[in-house]
């Protein structure tokens, strides 16, 4: 599905952010990449979606989806990828919405924005959408503004776009850090079932291991830019390689784990 | 344990209301009674909304209750005023969440770490020097950080700068709000043992407020679970998974996502979200996320009743 | 001393009207010492003569040099806009920290007052004050004193209320610091660089208006050299002696361009919206 090959990405002239990085996302299958601030993970779903900041780029390496290079498409190419076959979920999916109007009319217009359905069509996709997704009385959410929706219901209407068109490859950027513990499991049961309903590839990006631990096939850990771990679930909780995986291991406060006092 | 423990603050049936408009109230605290034991931690959890950094601008005498006491050693905090409000202050301090928001941006670590010391007089300007080389050794960093300005620090090292400057005043209580969500997951380890070392070497009471129950239960002696302003649950920070009654304290627990979890087994979570604190139900305030809600969760809100020794949890279902 | 050259080579703009800044208070400072005639001497029998060789910019109706009017006009001109600019800025500042860190019933008393002098046309209620005042520049000083400190304290004001609610605001009460310290560790040095911008901006502003009152004969009287009093008296020459009024205005001109640009380029270095901006536009040179 998506395959990226040994890509190096710097910005201007300094050391590169993110140095030959690899990865390999199969259908159905769920990639985690782990890391603490300024690891370089968000810069690798950027990458992917062709939209480095600045002055930034790959140097070195191919991303390659569906065996085609992202690399060298235009910005027509990239328009018709971007949001039909691969879509990204973000950290507060209400920040992404125009607070001055509603959550209707915004997901009708960015349906038709990527599809020639007619107005009302869109209205129902929009509408099957956000049952699909569980939202209670979706009808009242497409009148709402994002400001009166909670977190919860705000990350939940952007899964809900994400996945409009069924995507190939789903992004998602720390898609529930920004929520309450209750609700974080919540989005993740929901996630995990749309996981199942399709056959979607996904890159998750999250601080948190036990999370991706929990999600996904495989997991990679990088730190300063570099992959310091890359395997599957078991491989990196019970056999790391490298001393800084052990460590984070290690400071993920747990139920039944250490206590300091 | 806690019988021999002096209780340095009660917090005693402490209400705070604010008017949002003519008719409607906020309760952001719904009469709320909790101990602090010398030189012990107790954690407060609950999620956005609860009613947690109400609490502790409370503890610390930013705001004033609307009803309740707060006595800090024999003496209600909520009436001091003025002079007074500001020496009590020496004897409480707060750690904040935002290492990148807690300083004067243009003052040195040097200058951030001694003020609250010259604020009182009890060092010299020319002992400046010595005692902020002295606190960030304490904080288990480089003296050679005192001519540096916040900015130019790492996360982590912003909140160690937090937590001498709170501690320069030898305060009795620490009340620390998030601090350490804003941090990556090792610093924040680091961070929890440097607080836990503290407390044994100083005998501090700290107030440690998080949303993170996972992270309070590594830290803390006794836990308090808030839900839409009502403390819900009061226990000994033991084997919590084990005796955790509460149903809402149950959620957050199976909600807690760690590495000890069973990976096969789908994630359990209540339905829902916490309601606005506006719009608080009647009765039990969980009722309406309560997989077992019976008739008189809708009638009466439940106090907090003895389930076991230190143990405290307001919910009909357990009596 | 390397660094100070440094930044004003990276800030042309600025260093040009900073130093034509300092050239024009020199000039004032030291105007009685270059001029060439002393500026209250009438000679009526040289009353009126075009701009020459003798006097550069010709006489006025009483036969006064012309040029050193103007140049002995500019230390009344400039140095009264200062302490007009101070007055202000140091008056409407205080009352609008003061209003927004201990909001309440100050803040309301102060701000009502400020939304009740806005909503008069300023110059008519300087006018007014001067009128009840009596014509004096002491008394047009504090005639656009009373109109023109509405801004900066609505300006200081919002500036604390943004900076209030921080963190490092609580952090700073909690550790014990007295009101004292607050308002001038922390409310007011967060303020200044956008008071002192918006002061080096006004000066030009400032200038105008006091002229303008002393046009109107509610300023400086005469025969104090002043420039818009300068104007008043050449008003009625305009069809014979156009000079009276083209030198005073035209110097009063220049120097309001000088104080307004260097409070413009001022702004440009301080505010790092400004600075990123302009930043970016140098990497595209050289690219």
């Amino acid at each position: 599905m998506l395959e990226i090959k040994k890509i190096t990405v710097r910005y201007g002239e300094n050391p590169p952010v993110l140095e030959d990085f690899s990865l390999l996302v199969r259908r159905g299958e769920i990639v985690a990449i782990v890391g603490e601030s300024g690891s370089g993970k968000t810069t690798v779903i950027r990458a992917v979606l062709g939209n480095l900041p600045g002055d930034g780029r790959v140097t070195k390496g191919d991303i390659l989806f569906e065996g085609r290079s992202l690399l060298s498409l235009n910005r027509e190419e990239w328009r018709r990828l971007r949001g039909t076959q691969i879509s990204m979920i973000f950290q507060d999916s209400g920040a992404m919405m125009n607070p001055t109007r509603s959550v209707g009319a915004q997901f009708v217009e960015y349906i038709r924005a990527h599809s020639g359905l007619t107005k009302n069509e869109a209205r129902e996709k929009s509408l099957e959408m956000l049952s699909s997704v569980r939202l209670p009385d979706p009808e009242r959410v497409m009148k709402s503004y994002p400001f009166e929706l909670s977190g919860g219901m705000r990350q939940r209407v952007g899964i809900a776009m994400a996945l409009a068109f069924r995507p190939k490859l789903l992004l998602a950027d720390e898609p529930t850090s920004a929520l309450d513990v209750t609700t974080q499991a919540q989005i993740v049961r929901q996630m995990t079932l749309q996981k199942k309903e399709s056959d979607a590839a996904m890159i998750l990006i999250t601080h948190n291991l036990a999370l991706a631990a929990y999600m996904s096939d495989h997991i990679i850990v990088l730190k300063d830019g570099k992959v310091v771990d890359s395997g599957s679930r078991d491989h990196i909780l019970r056999r790391p390689e490298s001393g800084y995986t052990k460590n984070l291991l290690a400071a993920v406060p747990a139920v039944k784990g250490a206590r300091y006092v | 344990m806690s019988e021999e423990r002096e209780k340095i603050i009660r917090v005693e049936n402490v209400t705070k209301e604010y008017a949002v408009s003519a008719s409607r109230s906020l309760i952001a605290c719904d009469n709320i009674s909790l101990p602090f034991f010398r030189g012990q931690t107790l954690g407060i959890v609950g999620e956005s909304g609860c009613g947690k950094s109400t609490l502790m601008r409370l503890l610390l005498g930013v705001e004033r209750p609307t009803s309740g006491k707060i006595i800090f050693r024999g003496q209600n905090i909520c009436d001091l005023k003025g002079e007074a409000l500001r020496r009590h202050r020496q004897r409480i301090q707060m750690v904040f969440q935002d290492p990148s928001e807690a300083f004067h941006p243009k003052m040195k670590i040097k200058e951030i770490l001694c003020e609250p010391l010259l604020n009182f007089r009890l060092i010299r300007k020319s002992e400046m020097k010595a005692k902020a080389a002295e606190l960030l050794t304490m904080v288990e960093l480089s003296p050679d950080l005192a001519e540096r300005y916040p900015h130019a620090l790492s996360g982590g090292q912003r909140q160690r700068i937090g937590i001498a400057r709170a501690l320069a005043l030898e305060p009795e209580v620490l009340i620390c709000d998030e601090s350490t969500s804003a941090l990556d997951v090792s610093v924040q380890k680091k961070i929890v043992e440097l607080l836990c070392r503290l407390q044994r070497e100083k005998d501090l009471t700290i107030g440690f407020i998080c949303h993170d129950i996972a992270l309070v239960h590594s830290c803390a002696h006794t836990l308090a679970v808030m839900y839409l302003g009502s403390v819900v649950e009061l226990l000994p920070c033991g084997d919590i998974e084990e005796t955790a009654r509460h149903p809402y304290t149950k959620a957050l627990l199976s909600a807690v996502f760690d590495l000890e979890m069973d990976f096969t087994k789908e994630i359990d979570s209540i339905e829902s979200e916490a309601p606005s604190p506006l719009n608080r139900p009647d009765g039990c305030p969980f009722r309406n996320r309560c997989p077992r809600q019976k008739e008189i969760c809708g009638r009466e809100k439940p106090p907090l009743r003895s389930v076991a020794p230190d143990h405290f949890a307001a919910c009909h279902l357990l009596f | 001393m390397k660094k100070a050259f440094a930044f004003l080579g990276e800030h042309r703009l600025f260093t040009f009207f900073a130093a034509m800044a300092v050239l024009v208070v020199t000039v004032a400072v030291l105007s009685p010492l270059i001029v060439p005639y002393d500026p209250y001497d009438a000679v009526t029998r040289e009353a009126l003569q075009p701009p020459g060789a003798e006097h550069w910019f010709g006489t006025d109706k009483l036969g006064r040099d012309l040029f050193s009017r103007v140049i002995c006009a500019s230390r009344t001109s400039l140095f009264s806009a200062f302490l007009l600019v101070t007055c202000v800025t140091v008056i409407g500042s205080a009352l609008g920290i003061i209003a927004g860190y201990f909001g309440g019933a100050a803040d309301s008393v102060i701000m009502r007052v400020s939304d009740m002098m806005i909503s008069f046309p300023g110059l008519v209620l300087a006018i007014a004050i001067a009128g009840i005042l009596g014509p004096s520049l002491t008394n047009a000083i504090i005639a656009v004193t009373a109109v023109s400190w509405t801004k900066y304290a609505r300006l200081s004001r919002s500036l604390v209320l943004k900076i209030k609610s921080k963190d490092y605001v609580a952090a700073g009460k909690l550790s014990g610091s007295k009101t004292k310290r607050m308002l001038f560790r922390y409310m007011l040095p967060t303020s200044l660089p956008t008071l002192l911008i918006t002061a080096t901006m006004d000066i030009g502003k400032m200038m105008l208006e006091l002229a303008a009152l002393c046009f109107l004969g509610f300023g400086a009287q005469p025969p104090t050299p002043e420039w818009g009093l300068m104007m008043n008296e050449g008003r009625l020459y305009l069809q014979t002696a156009p000079w009276l009024l083209i030198f005073p205005g035209a110097a009063m001109f220049v120097v309001v361009v000088i104080f307004n640009m260097l409070g413009d380029s001022l702004r440009d270095i301080m505010d790092p919206r400004h600075r990123r901006a302009g930043r970016r536009r140098k990497e595209v040179k050289h690219a």
